[in-house]
């Protein structure tokens, strides 16, 4: 199967068919083992699984105590790969993250420096608070999300595939606190909201958490597999008008929308599209189908685009967040359809 | 088997390439295609049915409205044929547009997608079919696109919807059936021919009746017209000349004909022009300035150039300060400013041709009531000569002339003979003083100067431009010693002859005397000498009465003469403003609405000024400006006072009652005067040196002296007339304007793209950038900081 799945070039019909029905119940198997210890939140677990499998990262945004790092943790031993996790402080530097080069005595009288690699050298990366450590650190992980290696002094280290950074912030709690600039948010596919949970899922996270044994999962998926999905999502044809669609909701981002241009200020970069069409692809492989639809796109418009547009002060002015911007962009973009 | 062939060709049409597909691929496409046929034949049939119904709505509408114009005859019987063929190659065209406009392929894709939750499975599959696409997916999504179409129930998705449209067809036939049905005849007026007559072709409308001139003004200009008229017949009432009186009165008429609506615009333009030309006086004013083109109506033998220059001079001139001895040309330099301004127009030559005989009358009146201001040292002193120096230091022409009558009674009734005696030299002083021996002197230099270049112009053909100007020059000089003399010669011929009456009288006195003793010796000395001396003062006293009433005749003369050019100075301006008024008010609103403005100014003039003074720089200093430049400009217009005026007189303009009646003065200024365009003073004064000012007053045919008296306030000369004619107030308060938090709220409320939240915004900028360097401000603290500012910056 894995040379299979490794497989390149054109593949035939039966062995795409069989491909396709494997990722769907590798999908289907991961989100239902991530629901064995996270309760509710699907939305968040299905952004996370997407940006995990589409080679995206996640910024995660909720107030303590909603499950973010937990989510985190069940997702990466879900998936059996190596974790590590990163308290974002103030004093925290970049080398803490990526690592340095320390002097290193062989025993012989002899010394050398040896880069001694940070925990960004890992599969999931879990940034926590991530808005608390300063601009410098956390403009450390721009190369690692965006390339996928990281420049220490002359030399360059590749990261481990798959390498998904799942970050936290905390919305309510900004003082003393570094918000992240554009060009980091940017690097993050999703920016999903970890909501409150409802009286039934407390019931439920109480049920299961209160008591001597916690619940554990284990691993459904390997590294390799992951990039097998993501090389077969990413070969799903989609439709012209389904891009066009993404398309013009980016283009709306930019002023263009009616009802919504007052409150723009700059809109999503063209990464917002491939994120938009990359998640599409990935969403409609987890529901069953092979093509990504238009509701796709429109599903995660938001999350997608949350992050990336910036909103004036007259948004600020009139309490209007970004999700409520979108909103008015999509049912522009519907109209006109 | 018949759908799969039609299939088939469906296939065809989406470029389908059986190449590239598999045979169970393409079969499974085909049966989506078959699919979507279905779907486009029901949308075609929903789609045709609405078409249908605005079409049908829109004909029955209009086959009404034909039906209701070939009952009513409206169009012609040959037309019919032709409306008719037109209908029914329009219906023909619809209805074959209905039929070839046929629902897209993939729009029927989307539609299924939609209505039956298929997330784009056939559209994507339509799409990746017709794209060179992995046949693979193509296949698979084929296979899946034709899957969940096999189980779309159509009717249910796309069930059938009535047309929307069919109230307004409903109405639409009922016109039709009404058109058919209904009798015309509630169209055709009774004797005419139907219809038609409805839609005849256009009948030019009776021609508008000329609108009148009280249209074009407003409820401020008519009440103005109806106070100038009243006006304008008092004076005229005032005044002696009987041309001048008949010409205020058809000016007044005028002025009535146009408030009261009975004249229409050109016909008042007309009568304006008409009274301006037949005004008394108005061809004598510049005979010797425009001698050369009266002389010559044709105006071949006028030198354009002359002309300009002799324009040019008398402009200058105008500028000049003519007298050079009284105080009138202190204010020469607003007039100045007035006559640049107003250059070349026929007001301002108006203005400066009235102004010329002010001062000419001023300079008569100064230079009598001086000749006997200083003959009075010598006379006896009591209360006929206080009474008199009061009339010479008031200078009116009319009080001296009284005086001198009653002098001329006393010298008759109750006068010894000393006093006889002091007050006929007196009257020879005044004689001698009013003759000036350097006036024939210099008359006669001018007139062989202008002669003399008259003479050389003929010769020569022109003159150079220093010439011009000279000629000019003095010809102006020489009309100003001619009216002047002219005014004078006739009290100083008076005198003359007073002195040499009383000469005479002295002869007849030593002959008497002589005589006298002759009876002496005969008859005794006492008895001679009591009746010498009786037949002298006789004599004496004879003549003295005789002399004094005719000089004070000729003064009342010389002051009725100045009343009467006063009042028609005051009727031409009237004149003038009105035909200015009139002409403006058909060009544009603009021309009457500064009409109006002015009739505001003239009423606000009225109330006095209220504005004052900033002890700084506000922001409606700017426009207090331009109202203090605009009202120095009508005051150099309009008030010819040279800085004389006031506070009675405004006094008199706020407490101005119906009853109060005009009386012309010398001042120019009369007291309680209702008149707007009066109220500027006349008098003189001196603008630097306040409350000198002294205005004089005379009642025509009144009896008794009523001398005026000014009274002036901290204020005097150019700038009270400047602000008795500011027609605006101006009240700038510094820091007047949105507050700084007002501007906050505006900015939050309505963007900040506003200008004065650009001017805070640059302020407080630069005081946050400078407390943000110089506290110690969190680096986070500080980027949040200058986010925001980069947030609510000006757009």
């Amino acid at each position: 199967m894995s040379q299979q799945l490794n497989g390149s070039g054109a593949m035939d019909e039966a062995a795409l068919r069989e491909k396709i029905t494997w990722v769907t119940a590798r999908l289907s198997a991961l989100r239902s083992t991530i629901g064995e210890v996270i309760v509710g939140q699907e939305a968040v677990v299905e952004g996370a699984i997407i940006g995990l499998f589409a080679g995206g990262h996640v910024l995660l945004e909720g107030v303590p105590g909603v499950g973010k790092t937990m989510l985190v943790r069940t997702l990466a031993s879900a998936v059996n790969l190596q974790f590590s996790r990163v308290q974002f402080t103030p004093d925290l530097m970049p080398t803490d993250i990526v690592g340095t080069h320390v002097l290193i005595d062989d025993g012989r009288g002899g010394r050398s420096f040896t880069f001694q690699q940070g925990p960004v050298f890992t599969n999931i990366l879990l940034a926590d608070e991530v808005n608390r450590a300063t601009p410098k650190t956390q403009s450390a992980l721009l190369e690692a999300m965006a390339e996928g290696h990281v420049t220490v002094g002359r030399d360059t280290h590749p990261l481990s595939q798959p390498f998904f950074v799942m970050a936290t912030q905390n919305p309510l709690e900004m003082e003393g606190t570094y918000p992240l600039p554009e060009a980091q948010l940017d690097r993050f596919m999703f920016k999903l909201d970890v909501p409150f949970p409802s009286r039934a899922e407390l019931h439920e996270i109480v049920v299961r958490t209160v008591r001597n044994e916690l619940t554990t999962v284990s691993a459904v998926l390997t590294g390799e597999e992951i990039l097998a999905v993501r090389k077969i999502a990413l070969g799903c044809p989609i439709a012209h008008h389904i891009v066009d669609f993404a398309i013009r909701i980016v283009e709306a981002t930019h002023g263009n929308a009616k009802g919504a241009q007052q409150y723009l200020r700059a809109g999503a970069s063209p990464r917002a599209v491939q994120a938009l069409i990359v998640g599409a692809k990935l969403r409609a492989l987890f529901d069953g189908r092979t093509n990504a639809a238009i509701e796709d796109i429109r599903h995660l418009a938001t999350p997608v685009l949350r992050h990336r547009v910036l909103l004036n002060f007259d948004a600020e002015a009139d309490n209007v967040n970004p999700a409520q911007v979108l909103e008015t962009i999509i049912a522009e973009v519907d109209r006109t359809l | 088997m018949a759908v799969d062939s039609r299939s088939e060709r469906l296939g065809a049409t989406m470029d389908v390439r059986p190449d590239r597909l598999g045979d169970d691929a393409r079969q499974r496409l085909h049966e989506l295609i078959a699919v979507l046929a279905r779907v486009r034949r029901r949308l075609w049939l929903q789609r045709s049915a609405a078409r249908s119904v605005r079409l049908l709505t829109l004909a029955g509408l209009l086959f009404a409205s034909l039906i209701i114009l070939i009952r009513s005859a409206a169009v012609a019987a040959a037309l019919d044929s032709r409306v008719e063929l037109g209908g029914i190659c329009v219906g023909v065209l619809g209805v074959l547009w209905m039929v070839l406009h046929q629902t897209r392929w993939r729009t029927a894709a989307h539609v299924l997608d939609g209505r039956a939750q298929g997330y784009d499975r056939a559209a994507t599959a339509l799409d990746l079919a017709v794209r060179p696409m992995d046949p693979a997916w193509t296949s698979i999504q084929a296979d899946a696109a034709t899957t969940w179409a096999r189980g779309v129930d159509l009717p249910a998705a796309l069930p059938w919807r009535r047309p929307q449209g069919l109230a307004e067809l409903a109405v639409a036939a009922l016109c039709v059936v009404t058109a058919f049905v209904l009798p015309l005849t509630w169209l055709a007026p009774a004797g005419r021919g139907g219809v038609a007559h409805a839609v005849a072709p256009f009948v030019p409308p009776a021609p508008l009746a000329f609108p009148s001139a009280a249209d074009l003004l407003s409820a401020d200009a008519l009440t103005l017209l109806r106070e100038d008229a009243e006006v304008l017949a008092d004076i005229g009432k005032q005044v002696d000349d009987v041309a001048t009186k008949r010409w205020l009165e058809r000016v007044a008429q005028v002025l009535r004909d146009v408030e009261q609506g009975r004249v229409d615009k050109r016909t008042a333009l007309v009568a304006l022009a008409k009274l301006e030309r037949t005004r008394p006086g108005a061809s004598g004013n510049d005979s010797l300035v425009k001698d050369k083109p009266s002389s010559d109506p044709t105006g071949k033998d006028a030198d354009p150039k002359d002309a300009a220059n002799q324009r040019s001079a008398s402009n200058d001139a105008a500028n000049q300060d003519p007298a050079g001895k009284n105080s009138a040309g202190k204010n020469s330099a607003g007039k100045n400013s007035a006559g640049k301004n107003a250059a070349g127009t026929p007001a301002a030559s108006d203005e400066r041709r009235a102004e010329k005989d002010r001062q000419t009358d001023r300079a008569v009146t100064n230079r009598v009531a001086n000749a006997l201001n200083d003959a009075l040292a010598g006379a006896p002193e009591g209360a006929m000569r206080d009474a008199m120096k009061k009339a010479a230091e008031k200078k009116d022409l009319g009080l001296m002339g009284r005086m001198l009558e009653k002098l001329a009674e006393r010298a008759q009734k109750d006068m010894n003979d000393k006093e006889l005696k002091k007050w006929m030299k007196v009257a020879e002083k005044f004689a001698d003083k009013l003759g000036d021996q350097q006036v024939p002197k210099r008359f006669s230099e001018l007139e062989r100067r202008v002669r003399r270049l008259q003479a050389k112009r003929k010769q020569q053909g022109g003159l150079g431009q220093s010439d011009r100007r000279r000629l000019a020059s003095n010809k102006r000089e020489l009309q100003q010693l001619q009216k002047e003399h002219g005014d004078v010669a006739g009290a100083k011929y008076q005198l003359q002859r007073l002195q040499k009456e009383a000469k005479k009288a002295a002869q007849e006195l030593r002959r008497t005397r002589e005589a006298a003793s002759r009876l002496q010796q005969q008859r005794g000395k006492k008895s001679q000498r009591e009746l010498r001396r009786q037949q002298a003062r006789s004599q004496m006293q004879r003549g003295l009465r005789e002399q004094m009433r005719r000089a004070a005749g000729e003064m009342r003369r010389q002051s009725g003469q100045q009343r009467t050019r006063q009042a028609q100075r005051i009727g031409q301006r009237r004149l003038r403003d009105l035909k200015d008024t009139l002409r403006r008010s058909g060009e544009k609103n603009t021309a009457r609405k500064d009409f109006e403005r002015r009739a505001r100014e003239k009423k606000t003039a009225q109330t006095g000024p209220k504005g004052r003074m900033p002890d700084r720089p506000t922001p409606g200093q700017q426009s207090r400006r331009a109202a203090e430049r605009r009202a120095k400009e009508k005051a150099a217009r309009q008030a010819q006072g040279q800085g004389k005026q006031r506070s009675r007189d405004s006094e008199a303009g706020r407490r101005g009652k119906k009853g109060q009646r005009f009386r012309l003065g010398q001042g120019d200024m009369p007291d309680r005067t209702r008149m707007r365009m009066m109220r500027q003073s006349q008098g003189q004064g001196d603008p630097t040196q306040p409350g000198s000012q002294q205005g004089e007053g005379s009642k025509p045919g009144g009896k008794g002296n009523q001398p005026g008296q000014g009274q002036g306030g901290p204020n005097t000369g150019k700038r009270n007339a400047m602000a008795a004619a500011r027609t605006e107030q101006v009240k700038g308060v510094d820091g007047e304007g949105p507050s700084i938090k007002k501007v906050f709220t505006e900015a939050a409320k309505r963007g900040f793209a506003r200008r004065g939240w650009r001017q805070v915004y640059a302020d407080y900028s630069e005081v946050a950038e400078e407390m943000m360097e110089s506290e110690g401000l969190p680096v986070g603290r500080k980027a949040l900081v200058k986010r925001y500012f980069e947030l609510i910056r000006p757009r």
